[in-house]
């Protein structure tokens, strides 16, 4: 959604472009520490204008709320070790697909609120 | 699906809903609320702080699971050695974040019923210190419980003194108060939880009103 496709051609070989697209999808957070770095430690005043005024055109002022929830869903999956999904994935049948999802992680019956209970208690 | 309000839910319904009937003994009652949220009743808001407790949760259940497959009698050492061994953390580790998994897959494909705190979302000192006024006001319960065995549930005494029971103070508690407060700050209307004791906080200190599932 926010791709850039020229962003790395002026750079041959840091493929910024690429390493842009990647992070995107995750976080504009992550991104921009990338852009921080990269500003950071380019010798070349004007790669460093470039590098600025890149970051600012990628990185939206205001993030629409289904943008923020989209990169919200991304990271989560990020940190599950989950592939990024589309802006516009829907599954209909998730509800359902997630009850008893999980039952052949314990063989018998436990009582789960009563597990989480003593968690908070300990 | 817009207008739906959004609605906080505690780890226990979460968990117990992905834990199935077979599973769990209150997943009736998750059940339940999900149905509603299939039907456009409310929105579910998860929070990283749910999903933090989830990923815990699961790996007590996938702990527990595993050892007690191992079968027969040990020594204290042998018990030590199994804890510590590759496999045995590799065996929870595996089990625990395939079912975190299988979890993030659905609730993250479904804008329409699920939606996630907001990155940016910052929480102040000030949450904290009202969570601290409404734990300091208030006194739990006390509970008596009969020792039981860890592997097979059955009520035991001490081999060398002969107790058999214990008291154990029972309340909400931090994690608890956080949840609520955090629900408040993220713009819930509603916290359903399947927990008695966490029903018991003060909605003085929240916006959110609590609803115990039974």
């Amino acid at each position: 959604m926010y791709r850039q496709s020229g962003i790395s051609s002026g750079f041959g070989n840091l493929d910024l472009g690429k390493t842009a697209n990647a992070v995107l999808s995750s976080s504009f957070d992550f991104l921009e520490r990338v852009f921080g770095y990269a500003i950071e430690t380019s010798p070349n005043h004007v790669a460093k204008a470039i590098l600025r005024n890149s970051l600012k055109q990628l990185v939206p002022k205001e993030m629409p709320p289904e943008v923020s929830d989209y990169l919200s869903r991304n990271t989560l999956r990020s940190i599950a070790g989950l592939s990024p999904i589309e802006i516009n994935t829907v599954d209909k049948d998730a509800i359902r697909k997630l009850k008893g999802s999980i039952s052949w992680l314990s063989k018998g019956k436990i009582d789960v609120t009563e597990i989480i209970r003593d968690m908070r208690e300990c | 699906m817009s207008a739906s309000p959004l609605a906080y839910v505690d780890t226990n319904v979460f968990v117990s809903y992905a834990l199935g009937e077979e599973r769990d003994e209150s997943f009736q009652i998750a059940e339940k609320f999900f149905e509603e949220v299939s039907q456009g009743k409310y929105i579910v808001l998860v929070s990283s702080f749910v999903l933090t407790e989830t990923l815990h949760t699961l790996r007590n259940i996938a702990t527990e699971q595993v050892f007690k497959e191992i079968e027969g009698r040990r020594s204290q050492s042998d018990w030590i050695r199994i804890a510590n061994s590759t496999e045995f953390r590799k065996e929870v580790n595996d089990r625990s974040l395939k079912a975190f998994r299988a979890i993030i897959e659905c609730i993250t494909s479904d804008p329409d019923h699920f939606k996630f705190g907001d990155l940016k979302t910052i929480y102040s000192e000030e949450m904290f210190s009202k969570a601290l006024q409404t734990l300091s006001v208030g006194l739990g319960e006390f509970r008596v419980y009969h020792f039981r065995c860890r592997k097979c549930g059955i009520t035991i005494d001490c081999a060398r003194c002969g107790f058999d029971w214990e008291i154990a103070y029972k309340a909400f508690n931090a994690p608890d108060l956080t949840h609520l407060l955090m629900a408040s700050s993220l713009g819930c209307k509603y916290l359903f939880t399947m927990d008695q004791y966490f029903a018991k906080v003060p909605r003085v200190q929240s916006q959110c009103e609590i609803i115990l599932l039974s």
